[in-house]
């Protein structure tokens, strides 16, 4: 073997202490075949309990794309404090599906921590850069997580859930939208968006209001997450001015168009939404302040009740809005301070600022300093700046002998070469 | 020009103190025998430094009688080797490292001692020291690197010589 | 009548720069306590930041007081010097104000940048590159163009002053520069020199770079522009200083300057050797021939001796203060000093902390030394003591005595004033004495967690623990912000008062020097003179080294962005 020890540094880091795990993790997959995992925490996999960092990027939503042939993991994505992030961090698929991992950006691996007793999926291991991509195919049903070893110390780790459909919850749409609502997606976090969507199944005509109030002004799709049947006739109705509703994404088959020209108060149009699963749409002009909104088609998941928080909406850190706040504070405050200040005070300055054209006394200053001696140049000889600068003139000497000799030629391995 | 006489001593002293730090710094270089890290290492492509002619893929190599060359790929955070597998060398070795960088500017200081360079990205920092105990080093990347700059460390052991296993070494 | 009445107009703009200098100070100090509670692991859990957003406060800690504060309370305390010893107003004050302007909306620009890295929502991407953003890793180009924006608005002050200079020449042709134009105009030939190369870096590389017009930056080039401009930054910040230890600080303490011509000797000094010395922040910077290094390493040490020359003169002059103040004795003199006067406590200590800070500097300087401690914690121990205590206490304690004149008002809450510098002074030997120390134990500086995986065991040695230095950094960080509090308690106070209720208790008279200039030869007031000797040393020490890094094409070996 050319080089050994090179092969070994892109040894899986890990595998042996997440073996235990595998049962727990075989465990999960089989629940995972219910219609409950909607949220998991893969046994802390994705906090930092287990090796690595933090997954910041994995929200707590498995995204669902069970039913389809082939399905896409991009390696290297935003997230994580750089372009460390596998999107989607946790993906659901059924057997036989086709996973294809595409790196847009360098030096990422997929290395597997762990994965079903008798499932032989090896990732792959060797860095790879923007550009390359490899394919695979899961058969068998289970859990199978798997991390980047150069970044999993930020929490660039991802999981794989391979699962049934299951039995009458075949066509279940369960609402996941993904980082849509948050400002990690194109613009910025939907305020009017409070983790529940309204679900209006079994009703032929739903109305969806463009304009309404919310992120700072009429910039609100209304209600912003919807569930519908499939087959339900969706109206859009403008309440404000300059809007549109733009496809951000819709499941692969469908062919909704929404309504791309800007609208004002008034108008209105209807779409009807038959193909099951997850359309997400925007208003082109209020993008930047997270006038964004999805529509899911398909009865929800058991338990599922309406869809879970889809990732948090903070568009502010506690520090900043507690400066923020304190700055506010602060200036608030200033008019207050600046009466006790001058609680005293006389409003008419007691100098004389003189008139028009004329300079006045001005601010009085205090009186110039008088010597108590004075001492002239030729009768000064600075003999205390002379003793000290001597004293220091030793210190500088002595610590210099002690850190060149002791603590530097006396350490451990010296360059030579 | 007027200058008290005190402080002509003063500026001679200080002329004198000057003089001693520069002696002193060209003792170290001549008489202990101190080499600074320099252009010597070469340069190396930015982004993959293994494909240049003047490095070689990371691992451990032998070029002599107890003399070894290891070379470092530093990236976003971690050594290889050194972060998943330990930079493995004898004790009593002379070990030249030759350490390049893949992405951003690194650092590579073995914690506690004067083995410490900057890895800026197209260079190679190439510095050899001797390795007399057999112990375990903790290396830090010690430039800011990135969110997780913090874990990007490493570790070097110094095995005894017939621990040492040879099928480690990489051929050449 | 005190200055604001003599330059309304110049008094206005220097509160307006102390105004935005303070502000950073408070912000950026916030910002050290945060840091240094986080690293020691200190209240850690209840910290309002991760080990990510570390590096975000790190990189405002470092912009808001080293870039920002400095800058901004030097181009003020500059606007005063000038038209003090000039006896003039500015050549127009309008052009200080774009001067003023530029370096506003740069520092917004930036703050704007760094502060993403709490707020995703805002409208930048993250800049947490620290405050020498080394490509390739890649900020916001807001926070690039901040950078420029702020050194340019500095360049615009330094031309009113040079135009307000070449006014009053006209007016008096033969009459020696006064001390302190003197000093503001060759720290701004020395600014000028140093701060082409960050503008290069900045406008030919980083800009461009940072919004894809080319693909790749030389990271050794763009590295050693920015440490061409970087050393002489810290005498920029240390020149002001000095300017105050020259000509305040003998008066604060009673006493005159004991020679105005070493003076100018000094500062000539600093205009010729501070630049080209760059290369000593690269001593262990694979690609430079070790033979440029050791030019950079004589220069370097050369530089000690306008410091030392300045040690001298500067107790001296104190001395004589105490001595006219009756003190005698060979040291028992310094009981006579007035220890109570928060202007004279502040610049004294100060003085005091830069005898320790040059100590280390010294180490520093050593080329080969430099392996010891070559971005170990003990670097900040180093300039912690430097801009961050001879600049940064002798800028409050001179802010202590220059705010009434500029504004009218005495000054509030002398009490809380007088203590101040003390605090500050304990706070400071308890965090850099900590520092240097971790740093010779291997302690890596820059990092949100510096023991890694190796555990605070690796670091022990036998004259520390990291337990123990922990606990100092953490407390004297502490105390650091407490003082920073009582010092814009003080400055707050001051500002909300009514001007002109009673008299102030200081006065703008600054006594001749004991040996005046008149006892200096006037080359020493030859600015062009001194000016070339200073491009050619620079020609000569980065002449060669920039040529060997550009002559296998100026991008070459290239680097893409990478973007935090």
């Amino acid at each position: 073997m050319r080089d050994a020890i090179a092969d070994e540094t892109y040894s899986r880091r890990g595998v042996l202490r997440a073996t235990a795990g595998t049962a727990a993790a075989a465990a999960l997959g089989s629940a995972a075949t219910g219609s409950a995992a909607g949220q998991t925490d893969f046994d802390g996999w994705f906090t930092d309990d287990a090796p690595g960092g933090t997954t910041d990027n994995y929200d707590g939503e498995v995204v669902d794309r069970t039913g389809e042939d082939e399905v896409t993991v991009t390696v290297g994505a935003d997230g994580n404090g750089g372009t460390f992030a596998f999107e989607p961090a946790a993906v659901r698929i059924s057997p036989g599906t086709t996973v294809t991992f595409e790196w847009v950006s360098d030096t990422h691996n997929v290395a597997v921590e762990s994965q079903p007793d008798d499932a032989g999926w090896e990732g792959h291991d060797p860095i790879e850069n923007s550009g390359f991509s490899f394919s695979s195919t899961f058969e068998t049903l289970g859990v199978y997580k798997y991390y980047c070893d150069p970044h999993l110390s930020v929490g660039m780790k991802g999981a794989i859930v391979v699962a049934e459909g299951g039995g009458e919850q075949e066509d279940a749409v369960p609402a996941e939208y993904g980082d849509w609502f948050t400002d990690d997606a194109p613009g910025g976090a939907v305020d009017n968006y409070d983790g529940e969507t309204v679900d209006r199944t079994g009703e032929d005509e739903v109305t969806v209001t463009v304009g309404a109030d919310g992120n700072g002004g009429t910039f609100a799709f209304d209600p912003p997450a919807l569930r519908v049947s499939p087959g339900t006739t969706v109206t859009f109705e403008w309440v404000s001015d300059t809007h549109n509703v733009v496809v951000e994404s819709q499941p692969e088959d469908a062919a909704w168009e929404g309504h791309e020209p800007i609208e004002n108060t008034g108008f209105s149009f209807s779409a009807t939404l038959d193909t099951r699963g997850v359309y997400k749409y925007y208003c082109e002009p209020h993008l930047s302040v997270g006038m964004k909104a999805a529509i899911v088609v398909g009865p929800a998941p058991a338990e599922d009740g309406g869809g879970g928080p889809a990732g948090t909406t903070t568009p502010f850190s506690p520090l900043l809005g507690t400066v923020f706040a304190g700055a506010v504070a602060a200036a608030m405050l200033l008019p207050v301070l600046a009466g006790y200040y001058r609680r005293d005070q006389p409003e008419t300055p007691e100098y004389d600022d003189g008139v028009e054209g004329e300079p006045g006394a001005g601010t009085q200053e205090a009186p110039v300093e008088e010597p108590v001696e004075e001492l002239d140049h030729d009768e000064y000889d600075p003999m205390g700046t002379a003793a000290l600068v001597a004293v220091y003139f030793l210190i500088l000497v002595a610590m210099w002998v002690f850190m060149y000799f002791v603590e530097f030629l006396g350490n451990e391995l010296t360059v030579i070469g | 020009m007027e200058i008290h006489r005190f402080e002509k001593l003063w500026l001679v002293a200080s002329l004198l103190l000057i003089a001693g730090f520069v002696a002193t710094i060209v003792y170290g270089a001549v008489g202990a025998g101190v080499a600074m890290v320099d252009n010597s290492g070469g340069q190396v492509a930015a982004s993959d430094p293994t494909a240049s002619s003047d490095f070689r893929d990371p691992g451990v190599y032998q070029t002599g009688d107890g003399e070894y060359d290891v070379y470092v790929v530093a990236r976003q955070f971690s050594f290889t080797p050194g972060s998943g597998t330990p930079i493995r060398v004898p004790e009593g070795s002379e070990v030249t490292f030759h350490i390049a960088s893949r992405d951003v500017t690194h650092g590579f200081n073995v914690v506690g001692t004067n083995l410490n360079t900057m890895v800026i990205p197209g260079q190679v920092a190439q510095l050899t020291v001797e390795f007399d105990d057999a112990r375990s080093y903790h290396v830090a990347c010690n430039e800011y690197c990135g969110a997780a700059h913090h874990d990007m460390t490493g570790t070097i052991e110094v095995v005894p010589a017939e621990d040492f296993d040879e099928s480690e070494v990489a051929e050449a | 009548m005190t200055y604001v009445d003599d330059y309304p107009g110049a008094a206005k703009l220097v509160r307006w720069h102390f105004g935005v200098a303070f502000i950073a100070f408070a912000l950026g100090g916030v910002f050290g306590l945060l840091q240094g509670l986080y690293r020691t692991d200190y209240f850690r859990e209840a910290l309002p930041i991760d080990a990510t957003q570390y590096y975000t406060v790190l990189t405002g800690h470092g912009v808001l007081l080293a870039l920002v504060f400095t800058t901004f309370f030097i181009c003020g305390m500059f606007v005063w010097a000038t038209t003090r010893s000039l006896d003039r107003p500015l050549y127009s004050d309008r052009l200080a104000w774009v001067g003023f302007g530029s370096m506003f909306v740069g520092t917004a620009l930036a703050a704007t940048a760094i502060l993403n890295g709490f707020a995703p929502g805002l409208p930048f991407d993250s800049a947490d590159v620290l405050y020498t953003f080394y490509a390739p890793l890649k900020a916001h180009p807001a926070f690039y163009f901040g950078a420029a924006l702020l050194v340019v608005g500095s360049w615009i002050l330094g031309a009113v002053y040079f135009l307000t200079y070449r006014e009053w020449r006209a007016d008096n042709p033969d009459a020696r520069i006064p001390l302190q134009t003197f000093m503001v105009l060759t720290t701004f030939i020395m600014w000028y020199v140093s701060s082409v190369g960050v503008a290069v870096e900045v406008v030919v590389f980083l800009i461009p770079w940072s919004l894809g017009w080319i693909g790749q930056v030389d990271p050794l080039l763009t590295r050693s522009l920015f440490w061409y401009f970087g050393h002489p930054v810290v005498y920029f910040w240390l020149l002001p200083g000095y300017l105050a230890w020259y000509t305040l600080l003998p008066k604060f303490a009673g006493g005159r300057l004991f020679s105005d011509p070493l003076a100018r000797v000094v500062f000539v000094l600093f205009v010729l050797l501070s630049t080209p010395v760059g290369f000593h922040h690269q001593y262990i910077d694979p690609g430079i021939a070790d033979g440029f290094k050791f030019i950079a390493m004589t220069n370097t040490m050369m530089l000690l001796l306008p410091s030392l020359l300045t040690a001298f003169t500067v107790v001296a002059s104190v001395e004589h203060g105490a001595r006219q103040r009756g003190g005698d004795g060979y040291l028992g003199w310094l009981r006579a000093l007035p220890w109570d006067e928060p202007a004279f406590a502040g610049t004294a200590l100060a003085g005091l902390m830069f005898a320790a800070g040059g100590f280390s500097g010294m180490i520093n300087a050593g080329m080969n030394i430099n392996y010891l401690i070559h971005n170990t914690i003990w670097v900040p121990g180093h300039f912690h003591l430097t801009v961050g205590t001879a600049f940064a206490l002798t800028a409050m304690a001179v802010s202590y005595w220059l705010v009434p004149q500029l504004t009218g008002k005495p000054l509030r809450h002398r009490r809380l004033a007088s203590i101040q510098p003390y605090v500050w002074f304990v706070g400071m030997t308890l965090m850099s004495n900590a520092m240097h120390r971790g740093g010779l134990a291997g302690l890596p500086r820059r990092t949100a967690e510096p023991v890694g995986d190796a555990g605070a065991s690796a670091f022990d040695t036998v004259f520390s623990t990291i337990a123990e230095i922990r606990l100092q950094i953490a407390l004297g960080a502490t105390l650091l912000v407490v003082a920073l509090l009582m010092f814009l308690v003080v400055m707050l106070g001051t500002w909300l008062s009514r001007p002109g209720v009673s008299a102030l208790s200081v006065n703008g008279h600054i006594p001749e020097p004991l040996s005046g200039a008149s006892n200096g030869p006037r080359v020493l007031d030859n600015l062009k003179l001194w000016t070339g000797i200073a491009v050619v040393l620079v020609l000569l020490a980065y002449g060669v080294p920039l040529g060997s890094m550009v002559a296998d094409g100026i991008l070459n070996p290239g680097a893409s962005p990478f973007p935090v």
